[in-house]
């Protein structure tokens, strides 16, 4: 085509177009180049790049990372070489920090839903149209219904900042969720009560790498990976700490035990009580260490004689010989055995502290709380404290008549309100209605027990908004999106870690903000200044993260001049006549008074936890080594990897049920509620008596671009749970599950029977 | 008289988020004049378009949606094996920017934005960089195009939006074939 033959414009093309006024090269929308801007050196790959030093934030472990950027670019993540815990190293998750940053995917602009709640119809919006319209319905409810009617469901370092404004507004509906009330919550509160310091929270301070035996109950370290502690677990082993695993599935760490046990679901505290009585019975316990150190003793005595061997076997599920193999191995290596504390907690609600306060006796008893691979103690750093992000005011908070926290007595030093009853209080209005909604990094619908109940109680609330970073089923139910700022575009706060190898950092940004996200510091901030709050006094995060180096005689400069993280001197052990514990005796409770005065048992009692129907199988699950929770399915690497989960199922129930390795089922719940359809993984490393998958698969979310239908969504199963009585926390193994092949049921045949009058979950008809 | 400029400011401006009804309506007998000068088909375009229905359809489209975001109007997204933004793609048009003695925008879309793109385009061919131009078609933004375009159409997206998209793809195919000169206002 000649120039002269190209595009002859009507004059009504031309009207048309000169009616729109486009005056592109006059407006100055470009400016003229600058040579500043030119990009640089043209080595490949992450070759010659820039590093930063910062903290990861995949997932909730944080490890100390390096961020390589180069042209502008973050190219690679690296473990920071100056971490003593993860090195160099860091896991699949935190190598796809890139891939977050750079997602297509991700939340660029606040948007106001347009269609029905759930729909996923949005206009895009301004930032100060996105927060005005916030801070008009958090008023406006406070005002009609009282503080406590706004809600906040909240997890991680972005979610802080705005959980001062909540608790400043005076309301107890703030959850922490979900780590306390649906991971961590009994285990804090079980080693917090007899042991007086939170053994097992976000951290375990269990020493794997100094060991000489370690015990797992229902741990799947190297599924659940968190880079430091896989680390340690693996540097045992390499010197020859021997392994004991209790567990229903042969998990990646049961392949490595020495002893594995199989046991039945459910019955865990009775082969723990079990195995108590006979390090008691066989005097295998450290008779000096427990006179001197614990309180309680008799009381177990007396409390455990009727928990034998031979009565656990048949609950259990196990051989005899196996029991006592397993515990002699334990008993062996005193004081250097690790009882592993367990992190995530919420089994069966009734049961959950007792188990873990077994847990905690059976490491007393062995000598091994302050020793050498045993469990050991934190190495306080003490941090600083930014003034300038407390609010000026308190308010008069008005307790409600009834708390939603009042039915839990050990609920008082854990922070949050239940999200179950959260959720109840949505739907019934009592005690007192809850009308708003708060979000901040947790996909609710995938991580609390039946979201059934949790998108029944949405469609209650008045008005509902989150912060997150990518748009996944809490946006699409949300009446306006903030899209927040990754952990790669923003200052958050100082970090330590006070494990065996402590050290201090820092997380900083390795890019600006993309399109317009803005930071959880900033976000807080205008939402504050707009319900007149004063709150937030440091100009930006940098100032807030400098204030509270500066209180520890550090600077950004001075972390920087030295990596990025500044070591400290580790304080883990104590001797065994000089052990002074922080509870109120100094010593370790095997019997608990408090517990008593509550209506509970002083020593855990075997309460057997309904077996599952006729018919059915318990559902259990676990998590996938490359993925975090249910917020990584969508990440391009990560779904690569692994882009779905399988149901594993039994060999003998698959034969039995004409079932293939491989082949597609549908898992039906005792509620009639089914899955996505999903694999089975039929393999002889499951009982017959569950059926195991892992969770955070199984998205929901129409055409979610790569995780929608890929695998089964083990919390959409999820309805059945009862509470913790203790604080409260959600059971997650209470539900059953039977098969669907080709829309025929296929109910799961009972291989392994019950002992006479074990109870049984009943199916109400309703 | 109306500048190649001009048109492609335009097309440009209809990948932006739609403010001002206005511009859609102005917009629709802009496109249906060019549908029919450029000699293609283009579905019927309404008189008195939706506003906020054309913005929720351009959130779906084009930013952020929990089923995906059905077209990303980046080049990085295509020309980038792993999808990812501001990578191989963002770096080629921040050489054509530079060549033709531009700053890339401020901000917030990265520069390889399908508007920001046909902006260079336009201003490239107003101003003389007519080499420079059919470079950067035939070597950039008609690699990726084609493929953006794709998926829109997989989208099922409004008559609106298909239109832009078919007239868009019919000057720059138009634009690649002329052979040398400048191209004078139309």
């Amino acid at each position: 085509m000649k120039r002269r033959d190209f595009l002859k414009l009507s004059a009504s093309t031309t009207l048309a177009l000169a009616s729109l006024s486009l005056e592109p090269n006059q407006k100055g929308f470009f400016k003229p180049y600058n040579a500043t801007a030119a990009t640089g050196n043209q080595l490949p790959g992450s070759l010659g790049a820039k590093e930063i030093p910062t903290v990861c934030e995949m997932c909730f472990w944080r490890c100390p990372i390096v961020a390589k950027i180069k042209n502008g670019k973050l190219v690679k993540i690296e473990g920071n070489p100056k971490s003593p815990a993860n090195g160099t190293r860091v896991c699949a998750r935190g190598n796809s920090g890139v891939q977050l940053l750079y997602d297509p995917d991700r939340l660029k602009y606040p948007l106001k839903r347009t269609g029905e709640r759930g729909e996923g119809k949005w206009a895009k919006i301004s930032w100060k149209e996105a927060l005005d319209e916030i801070a008009f319905n958090m008023d406006k409810v406070q005002k009609k219904y009282g503080p406590h009617a706004l809600a906040y469901f909240d997890h991680g370092a972005s979610a802080e900042f705005m959980r001062e404004i909540f608790k400043t507004l005076g309301t107890e509906s703030y959850s922490n969720e979900p780590a306390f009330f649906q991971c961590v919550g009994p285990v804090a509160v079980a080693y917090l009560t007899t042991m007086g310091y939170v053994v097992s929270g976000t951290r375990q301070y269990v020493d794997m790498a100094n060991t000489k035996a370690m015990l797992l109950v229902g741990t799947h370290i190297g599924e659940n990976v968190h880079v430091s502690h896989v680390r340690e677990f693996v540097q045992g082993l390499s010197k020859g700490a021997k392994l004991v695993v209790v567990d229903p599935r042969f998990s990646t760490a049961a392949n490595k035990a020495d002893v594995y046990l199989p046991i039945r679901p459910g019955t865990d505290t009775a082969l723990l009580l079990a195995w108590i009585n006979y390090v008691i019975e066989n005097k295998l316990y450290d008779e000096p260490f427990v006179k001197r150190n614990c309180s309680g003793f008799d009381d177990v005595k007396t409390a455990v004689k009727k928990y034998t061997l031979e009565w656990a076997a048949p609950i259990c599920d196990l051989k005899i010989e196996d029991m006592k193999a397993a515990i002699e191995i334990l008993a062996k290596a005193q004081p250097h055995t690790a009882i592993h504390p367990g992190r995530h907690s919420t089994w069966y609600g009734r049961g959950d502290v007792g188990r873990h306060q077994c847990l905690s006796i059976l490491a007393a008893l062995f000598g091994s709380v302050g020793a050498e691979g045993g469990i050991y103690f934190p190495t306080p750093i003490k941090k600083g404290h930014a003034h300038c992000t407390a609010c000026k005011e308190e308010r008069e908070v008005e307790e409600p008549d009834v708390s939603l926290r009042d039915n839990y007595p050990f609920i008082e030093a854990l922070p949050g309100t239940p999200t179950a009853d959260l959720i109840k209080a949505t739907i019934t209005g009592k005690p007192y209605p809850i009308k708003l909604w708060g979000i901040n990094g947790v996909n609710i619908i995938q991580t609390i027990p039946n979201p059934y109940d949790t998108m029944k109680a949405i469609k209650n609330l008045d008005f509902i908004f989150c912060e997150e970073m990518m748009p996944g089923e809490t946006a699409l139910w949300s009446d306006i999106i903030l899209p927040g700022a990754t952990y790669l575009e923003r200052y958050d706060a100082v970090y330590t870690y006070d494990l065996l190898t402590p050290y201090v950092t820092v997380r900083q940004p390795v890019s600006d903000p993309l399109f317009e996200a803005k930071t959880p510091y900033w976000i807080a901030k205008e939402l504050a200044k707009r319900l007149n709050l004063d709150c937030f006094r440091c100009a930006n995060e940098k100032e807030v993260v400098e204030e509270e180096l500066k209180q520890m005689g550090l600077s950004f400069e001075k972390l920087n001049s030295e990596g990025g993280l500044i070591k400290f001197k580790a304080n883990p052990y104590r001797k065994p006549n000089e052990l002074t514990m922080p509870t109120d005796s100094g010593k370790i409770l095997l019997s608990v008074p408090e517990f008593a005065e509550e209506d509970f048992d002083a020593v855990p009692k075997f309460i057997p936890t309904p077996a599952p129907p006729k018919g059915f199988a318990r559902l259990i699950y676990g998590r996938s080594p490359v993925h975090t929770f249910s917020r990584t399915m969508n990440n391009l690497w990560l779904n690569h990897e692994c882009p779905e989960n399988y149901a594993w199922l039994n060999d003998e129930v698959a034969a039995k049920l004409g079932i293939q390795d491989g082949e597609t089922i549908i898992l039906e719940n005792e509620h009639g509620k089914r899955s996505n359809p999903i694999k089975a993984k039929v393999t002889p490393g499951i009982r017959p008596d569950c059926i195991y998958m892992a969770h955070g698969f199984g998205s929901k979310s129409k055409h979610l671009t790569r995780a929608f239908k890929k695998g089964a969504s083990d919390q959409y199963l999820i309805t059945t749970y009862e509470n913790d009585p203790f604080m409260g926390a959600s059971s997650h193994r209470t539900s059953f599950v039977r098969i669907i092949k080709q829309d025929k049921v296929k109910n799961i045949p009972e291989l392994r029977p019950l002992p006479e009058g074990f109870p049984r979950f009943e199916i109400r008809k309703s | 008289m109306v500048s190649i400029g001009a048109i492609l400011t335009f097309l440009g401006q209809g990948f932006l988020y739609p403010e001002d009804k206005k511009f859609l309506k102005k917009g629709s007998t802009a496109l249906a004049g060019l549908a029919h000068d450029l000699g293609i088909s283009i579905p019927f375009l309404e008189e008195e378009p939706d506003l906020a229905a054309h913005q929720s359809e351009f959130v779906k489209l084009f930013i952020a949606s929990p089923q995906g975001v059905s077209a990303p109007p980046y080049g990085s997204y295509y020309i980038n094996s792993r999808k990812l933004l501001f990578q191989e793609g963002t770096e080629q048009v921040l050489n054509y920017y530079e060549k033709a003695g531009l700053h890339p925008p401020d901000g917030p879309e990265p520069p390889d934005h399908l508007a920001f793109e046909l902006f260079l385009a336009g201003y490239m061919a107003d101003n003389g960089f007519e080499a420079l131009l059919q470079d950067f078609l035939s070597h950039h933004l008609l690699i990726w195009y084609p493929q953006f375009e794709k998926k829109l159409f997989e989208a099922s997206p409004s008559n609106w939006f298909q239109a832009l998209g078919l007239v868009t793809e019919e000057l720059l195919k138009q634009l690649s074939s002329m052979e040398g000169g400048s191209y004078e206002k139309a």
